[in-house]
């Protein structure tokens, strides 16, 4: 009976591991969508993506996609500051600016999973050289992967 | 004077042989009539007995108290949290038996990989009730019970992590400390065990219990690694109890 406890004890303190989530670094998810019929829509042409933050009064930039075609959607890292920039190259001349402001909230749960960086995403504010407008769908980046913003774009006739 | 007593002589013979002969019949009848009613004496003679019984059936049959060194057990083979507990059990009808458990988790754990460090020390308390699955048979030494239990803990608890620094923007560092976060936790236990009698008045018990947590406190940043009286690991989890019990003489 002691043996029994002993292995019942223990088998249920493994049992009881949970796992770690696979996404450990959370990202803001961003849907292409066409302005006119709000349907999904895939950016043709290459694109470079590079985002930039502040750090300590001088700004950091740093290339996130270099030269991508045929994408519908971009997943992109917040900074561990407050406020992320990306810029999006269509061309050599014609480009985006985004800037994403935002509450970094570090998470931790289970020790054996490490700390996660959760954001709440406060404002957005862009430019509208190529794009139309972004809308916030959802607040909230975890470590779910949810759309966090629609970028909205005119399909050219 | 002759004929009359041969004539008594022959009603008296006659009468003897109806007897005899009528004998035979009245058995037969009463033989017929206890075939056709036994299955429903029986089933009275059980109904009343079963009455009886009801009525015998003391109320109150006694008090128990337990303690659970299923925790301590986990820490001495390898298990990185400790526990104990003590219940206080009575016993109503043999049937139904409410409980009112009380004890005390404890945590202080580094993870190797990563680094991070998570310590809790916190009271729990578990109120419900099991039911005796075998009451009918009083005699045996001991019964299997299923149960159900309201857990709460109002528990404080530490981590403590290396910096986090940004993987893209590596400059931008976050130190990881936080102390004394409160949390209170309820959740509901599913319970299914037994008890058996060792000697005289002491019993051992085990049960297996499927924790659902209900409520807890909400903290933006972090949620405990482990819950005294819960266990580890999310919303629902299975546990384990081993208890020594000793049935308290009133």
């Amino acid at each position: 009976m002691f043996l029994f406890t002993i292995a019942i004890s223990l088998g249920l303190n493994s049992c009881s591991e949970s796992n770690c989530a696979l996404e450990t670094v959370p990202a803001a998810h961003f849907d292409f969508l066409s302005s006119d019929m709000h349907q999904p829509l895939a950016l043709t042409s290459e694109i470079t993506v590079s985002a930039s933050t502040m750090i300590r009064d001088s700004i950091e930039y740093d290339t996130i996609y270099n030269a991508i075609s045929n994408i519908n959607s971009l997943s992109l890292p917040l900074s561990y500051s407050t406020k992320t920039t990306y810029i999006i190259h269509y061309t050599d001349l014609l480009m985006d600016k985004i800037e994403v402001t935002h509450r970094p909230i570090p998470f931790v749960s289970e020790i054996e999973c490490g700390v996660l960086m959760f954001h709440e995403i406060e404002d957005i504010q862009y430019t509208t050289n190529a794009l139309d407008s972004i809308v916030i769908v959802n607040k909230e980046i975890t470590n779910e992967e949810r759309t966090n913003f629609h970028i909205y774009y005119t399909i050219a006739e | 004077m002759k004929s009359e007593r041969t004539s008594i002589s022959i009603i008296l013979l006659l009468s003897s042989i109806f007897l005899l002969l009528s004998l035979p019949v009245k058995a037969q009848e009463r033989k017929i009539r206890f075939k056709s009613e036994v299955e429903k004496e029986e089933a009275e003679k059980k109904l009343q007995e079963k009455a009886v019984q009801k009525e015998n059936v003391v109320f109150f049959q006694g008090l128990s108290i337990g303690a659970d060194v299923s925790g301590l057990l986990n820490k001495a083979f390898g298990g990185d949290y400790t526990y104990g507990g003590i219940s206080v059990q009575a016993n109503l009808k043999n049937r139904y038996m409410p409980v009112v458990e009380i004890g005390y988790g404890k945590i202080d754990v580094t993870n190797e990989d990563t680094q991070i460090h998570f310590s809790t020390a916190a009271p729990y308390a578990r109120v419900g009730m099991d039911y005796n699955m075998m009451y009918k048979k009083p005699h045996l030494p001991g019964y299997i019970y299923v149960g159900g239990r309201i857990g709460y803990t109002p528990m404080k608890y530490d981590y403590d992590a290396p910096t986090l620094v940004d993987p893209n923007w590596k400059d931008l560092e976050i130190p990881i400390n936080y102390h004394d976060v409160k949390s209170n936790v309820t959740w509901f236990e599913l319970v299914v065990g037994l008890k058996a009698r060792i000697f005289k008045s002491f019993h051992m018990g085990w049960s297996l219990r499927y924790h659902s947590r209900l409520k807890m406190t909400k903290n933006e940043n972090t949620e405990p690694h482990y819950i005294p009286g819960f266990g580890k690991g999310g919303k629902t989890n299975f546990g384990f109890a081993y208890n020594l019990i000793y049935d308290l003489p009133f």
